[in-house]
């Protein structure tokens, strides 16, 4: 066996050594898809187990070769690094737990689709892993591509639905909008600065100096805006997450934004050199503030006026967003990244456990809506529960984990405004972070409530008092709120984030 | 022996009666039973604590210890007690005895037990946190359980309620962490020296090995006859020498540390602006919050009115002593001068919310309603002891709120009982209980007195000290006049309801089948009567453990100013 | 920047202003038309602006490799293929349930 998997690696070229897991996996999707086809109908839940399996093999291999990224040529196109290695990490871990979950989801489960519909998790976390390790323009517009495409899929999924395959729509025609932006002008950076690899697009740009680099770059970064439902780019996210499955939303709302936050930051870091020579510090640092700040209190505000759960989830989602995109104005320091990787872990499991215990509501109360959503407390309380715990988590309470994830990115930033001179707008971010985060909190008490009500308002013909959800399903909602809870807890993690992902 | 590691238990046991609570099934009296022995076992850790205080004969810090947590940003595991700390734990784990005495949730027993207990947890935690990241969590982590409480075994406009509960004190903490990371952040990053008090040196110093002086883990120096500067010997300082004396602060989240830092802190200035007045307002609201004071008292009404019994007894009698404690841990420490400076207008709020809770609590024709505003009346005094900055002033604060703790949750009991029997809370509903009921009104007598502050009784001590401090202080001279009116207010509400409720004809004819306290309520209103009155003649007792830490804290203050 | 403006074709500029005015167009499109395959081809006019630049680039400026303008080109004509394949099996979809297209009345599916 050990011979076998020496000569292969012999055989394989240098570069995909080290991507034998994003082989693995896309390996795995076609064989899914092989299966799928010659499965009858009946059978198509093999069709995800088998998913969830190869999702499960891709991650081992995945932590098994972790040990040799750092030999990984920082020059070829898709180059694994620590930030990429925890994005797949992510990434894989959150597909399984959503495939577990999809066993009782009530729009996919026991519907010929749903070996599609795991096909396509599988995709996305395939191109969350490619968008992760890019290195290349052109490598992250693939990997862009891949993950958008995918997400569309998943997306519009219920297509007997109008209003679902709507939300499906939406989202492939704003994002085609967006990632055509961002091929434009990742053409015209490209012919700027002569190189597709974005460390020496750095390098070149600097030495050659110059401001019109800037335009392309911006509209790469409203690209970047678009999939982190940034403001004012945000408007796609309710809509969506409100048409597609919850499950699949939850997916859609954690693992995309986690890979286009590692893409972002090392784009970011890697252009850092010209920005210094474009203009000062202090100038980018209240640009990126200032953007961060109006992401956080309109994704607050907006979010209190919401009446359907996964609307609220959308919106909190681009607050959160602003937060992470608040840590970027500390002028990237090692403690910002491994703040937001903190982050973004607390909030994998946070949002992913949300919308997987909304998953479950939904399926006895019929809709998300925050009305039809009452007397849950009755016939789940354990779901209930869940999502109390991760939507704390959200709101940044201790001991949770969303805490320690805020609390190490505003540290960075209260830091990097005081002590580097970054200008007084990163502080303004906070008190907007802050104010933001109650905002959250009635936002979410206003959903706790719903749900602690007693009769549901709208009498759907949907509603399905007796149906008690499988354990397996509940399996993967249990494992967010233990994540969310150990996180927290298990604080000193942070150490070991700020000793590997940094730099 | 008795290291400082049984401070653990504190936290440790309601953690191990929340999880038992939680697993074992619902039997009829399985999980008050574990309530009970926790508090029965926090009761006894703390009584253990206050002896040890009293034999240690130590101003300061009785226990204390410090384990780095992560160093890199400088938190660390510190724990510690001193007498006001105990007198907290104490009322603490009396208040929790007393709520689980008579709990009675309608339904989900494990998860209201569980609940309370961590409840608890978040409570003792604050207590005894002297790093603030630590205080700031424990102080957070009440929000949960407490809202859950409100929420699920409320009364019927109870969820709104819990909101507003959360919402306040969430948007108070938020300036309370925002106020600490920036105040972190001016430290330098390779720490500091800072001039430090002798008499604080000499009250709280710990001795080395060698002779050498260390004051919360950090070595005391003193310039030696060149200039520079050599750990100072405790036997020097013992002797009453008045050398000036440094400590080397590093960049942490201590609080101790920080309360060494108080002159840098008086003198720094960020954009042109002195730091100290503004970072003292931020604390100043979060801590208003929840002692309550005005203008930020309005959740409080609803809150106690929809939270079930045991639970505003927890609220009133624990929780909004943390206010208190905090303005006196955190507040008054960090920032004394900008508190001086603000002495009148602190005053003056402590004298508004005595006054305006008074006339509000005469207005009431709900129980519950009248004890809610009367705690926001009697919390003032708290607020007005605070502010004078004077060492009877702040024993008076902290006096004030073991003795509200007592009063308050007698009233709170005593209304719980009537509204248990008669399933209404309408002042003007009843009539002449003494003759139904004569052990309940007996304790619904001397709540009250103690309530509108006989002397006598431990409500008198409190109020006197406060305004005794305040008079001492002429900034704060006026205001301790107005305040001084008010006590006639409380004395009014308090008596006006005792004649409606207890005395005068029986209008209720349905009432005469009342019956009196049980065995359950009397339990847990006898030790609050017994220390209500035990309090009041001897007050010593307690003066013991508090008269040390105010006068501590009074010098503090005093020389922090002179140094100006 | 002005005297490429007035250069003639053997000169970047051109190419560049066309690729520019390809793009205007498309996002013209995209925010005019009502009809959802319209709009999916805005998107790809924005795309093939994207391609036009890369090609001009990697003909005019002789320091970078032409090699990677034509690949980079071939890579995005392929993405851009399946995006419209994607696109239109979902502007199927919808039309199999409201028999229609039209955008406004898609938006005002899904309220709030």
């Amino acid at each position: 066996m050990n011979s076998v998997a020496l000569t292969l690696l012999q055989w394989t070229p240098h570069e995909l050594r080290f991507l034998l897991p994003e082989i693995l996996l896309a390996t795995s999707i076609l064989l899914a898809c092989v299966l799928d086809w010659t499965l009858d109908v009946r059978s198509k839940r093999m069709v995800v187990w088998f998913a969830a399996f190869s999702a499960v093999a891709t991650l081992v291999l995945a932590v098994v070769a972790g040990g040799s990224i750092g030999q990984a040529d920082p020059a070829s196109m898709f180059s694994p690094d620590p930030l990429g290695q925890f994005v797949r990490i992510a990434a894989l871990v959150g597909a399984v737990l959503v495939l577990l979950a999809f066993n009782g989801s009530r729009s996919i489960d026991g519907r010929a689709e749903q070996g599609e519909n795991a096909i396509l998790v599988l995709s996305v976390a395939l191109g969350a892993m490619l968008l992760a390790s890019a290195n290349h323009l052109i490598a992250l517009y693939l990997g862009l591509e891949f993950l958008s495409l995918s997400s569309y899929g998943l997306a519009g999924f219920r297509a007997h639905n109008a209003k679902a395959s709507e939300a499906g729509l939406k989202y492939v025609l704003y994002g085609g909008v967006a990632s055509a932006i961002a091929l434009f002008g990742i053409s015209h950076l490209w012919g700027m600065a002569g190189t597709f690899d974005v460390r020496e697009i750095g390098v070149v740009l600097s030495s050659r100096g110059g401001v019109d680099a800037l335009i392309p770059m911006f509209l790469l970064g409203s690209a970047f805006a678009y999939k982190l439902a940034l403001v004012p780019f945000h408007f796609w996210s309710p809509d969506v997450y409100q048409g597609c499955p919850t499950a699949s939303a939850g997916f859609l709302s954690t693992v995309p934004k986690i890979a286009g936050f590692a893409a972002l930051l090392k784009t970011l870091m890697a252009l850092l050199p010209w920005w210094g020579v474009v203009a000062s510090p202090v100038a980018i640092s209240t640009f990126l503030a200032l953007f961060a700040t109006v992401s956080i209190l309109v994704g607050a505000v907006t979010a209190g006026v919401q009446k359907d759960a996964k609307r609220l989830l959308a919106f909190s989602s681009t607050t959160n967003a602003g937060i992470m995109l608040l840590a970027f104005s500390s002028w990237i320091t090692r403690d910002a990244v491994a703040g937001v990787g903190l982050y973004l872990m607390a909030y994998l499991a946070a949002n992913l456990g949300a919308f997987l215990a909304l998953d479950i509501l939904e399926r006895s109360a019929g809709s998300t809506n925050l009305a039809a959503l009452g007397g849950s407390w009755k016939r789940h309380p354990f779901a209930v529960v869940s999502l109390a715990v991760c939507v704390f988590s959200l709101a940044g309470i201790p001991p949770l984990a969303g805490f320690a994830g805020k609390w190490a990115v505003l540290t960075e930033v209260v830091r990097a405004s005081m002590e580097d001179g970054l200008g007084l707008a990163p502080l303004a971010g906070v008190v907007a972070a802050l104010f933001g985060s109650v905002a959250l909190a009635a936002a979410y008490l206003k959903l706790l409530r719903a749900t602690v009500v007693d009769d549901p308002a709208i009498a759907d013909s949907a509603t399905d008092d007796s149906w008690k959800p499988a354990h397996l399903s509940e399996i993967p909602l249990f494992l967010c709120v233990l994540a969310s809870i150990l996180l927290g807890l298990g604080w000193p993690l942070l150490s070991v984030f700020r000793s590997r992902i940094g730099g | 022996m008795i290291d400082a590691s049984i401070l653990s238990v504190f936290l440790v046991l309601p953690v191990l009666g929340a999880v038992l609570a939680w697993i074992l099934p619902a039997r009829p009296n399985a999980q008050k039973t574990i309530s009970v022995t926790v508090s029965l076992g926090l009761l006894a850790a703390s009584v253990l604590l206050a002896i040890l205080a009293v034999s240690a004969q130590k101003a300061g810090f009785v226990l204390r210890e410090r384990i780095p947590v992560l160093s890199d940003w400088g938190i660390a595991w510190h724990v510690g007690v001193d007498g006001l700390s105990i007198a907290m734990l104490f009322l603490s784990a009396l208040v929790q005895f007393c709520a689980s005495v008579v709990a009675a949730p309608n339904g989900r027993v494990r998860a209201y037990h569980s609940l309370v207990q961590l409840l608890f947890v978040g409570v003792n935690g604050t207590f005894l946190a002297l790093d603030m990241v630590f205080f700031y969590v424990f102080w957070e982590v009440m929000l949960i359980p407490m809202f859950f409480l409100i929420a699920i075994w409320g009364g019927d406009d109870r969820k709104r309620a819990a909101v507003k509960f959360f919402l306040y004190t969430m948007g108070g903490s938020m300036a309370m962490l925002l106020a600490m990371l920036v105040l972190h952040f001016q430290i330098p990053e390779t720490g500091m020296t800072v001039a430090v008090r002798n008499a604080e040196v000499r009250e709280q110093m710990t001795v080395g090995s060698q002779g050498e002086t260390y004051l919360y883990d950090l070595p005391v120096l003193a310039s030696d006859s060149l200039g520079k500067p050599v750990v100072a010997a405790a036997s020097d300082i013992a002797s009453g020498s008045n050398r000036p004396l440094f400590v080397p602060v590093e960049r942490n989240f201590d609080l101790l540390h920080w309360k060494l830092l108080a002159p840098y802190w008086a003198d720094l200035q960020i954009l042109g602006f002195a730091l100290a007045p503004v970072a003292l307002a931020f604390f100043f609201v979060a801590f208003a919050v929840k002692v309550p004071s005005f203008p930020l008292h309005l959740w409080l009404p609803h809150a106690h009115v929809q939270a079930p019994t045991a639970i505003s007894v927890v609220l009133a009698g624990i929780l909004l002593k943390l206010g208190v404690y905090g303005l006196l841990r955190v507040a008054w420490p960090l920032f004394p001068a900008a508190a001086l400076d603000g002495a009148n207008l602190f005053a003056w709020i402590g004298v508004i919310s005595i006054v305006w809770g008074g006339f509000a609590a005469l207005g009431q024709s709900d129980l519950k309603r009248l004890v809610a505003y009367s705690s926001i009346s009697h919390m003032g005094f708290c607020v007005l002891g605070i502010a004078s900055a004077t060492s009877q002033g702040i024993a008076g604060a902290a006096f004030q709120c073991v003795s509200h703790g007592l009063s308050a949750s007698l009233l709170f009991l005593l209304v719980g009982v009537v509204y248990d029997r008669a399933h209404h809370r309408r002042v003007d509903g009843f009539g002449g209980l003494a003759q139904i009921m004569p052990k309940f009104s007996a304790i619904f007598l001397l709540s009250a007195m103690v309530g509108a502050g006989l002397p006598g009784l431990a409500g008198f001590v409190g109020e006197l000290s406060s305004l005794l401090g305040a008079w001492v202080n002429p900034a704060t001279r006026v205001a301790g006049l107005v305040a001084a009116s008010g006590v006639i207010l409380s004395a009014a509400y308090l008596l006006w309801t005792v004649k409606r409720v207890i005395y005068g004809t029986v209008k209720h004819p349905e009432q005469r089948a009342f019956s009196d306290l049980n065995t359950a309520e009397m339990a847990a209103l006898a030790p609050l009567a017994a220390l209500s009155i035990l309090l009041g003649v001897w007050p010593g007792l307690l003066q013991a453990a508090l008269g040390p830490v105010s006068a501590s804290l009074a010098g503090h203050i005093a020389w922090v100013a002179g140094l100006r | 920047m002005i005297d490429l403006v007035l250069a003639g074709p053997d000169r970047l500029a051109p190419y560049l202003l066309l690729a520019a005015a390809l793009f205007s167009l498309g996002v013209f499109a995209c925010v005019t038309r009502r009809n959802a395959v319209g709009y999916l081809m805005g998107i790809e006019l924005m795309l093939n602006a994207a391609n036009l630049n890369m090609v001009a680039y990697g003909r005019f400026r002789t320091e970078l490799l032409a090699g990677h303008a034509q690949v980079a080109t071939l890579f995005v004509i392929a993405l851009a293929a399946a995006e419209a394949a994607v696109a239109l099996a979902l502007v199927y979809a919808i039309f199999r349930n409201i028999r229609d297209v039209d955008l406004d009345k898609i938006r005002s599916l899904n309220g709030e």
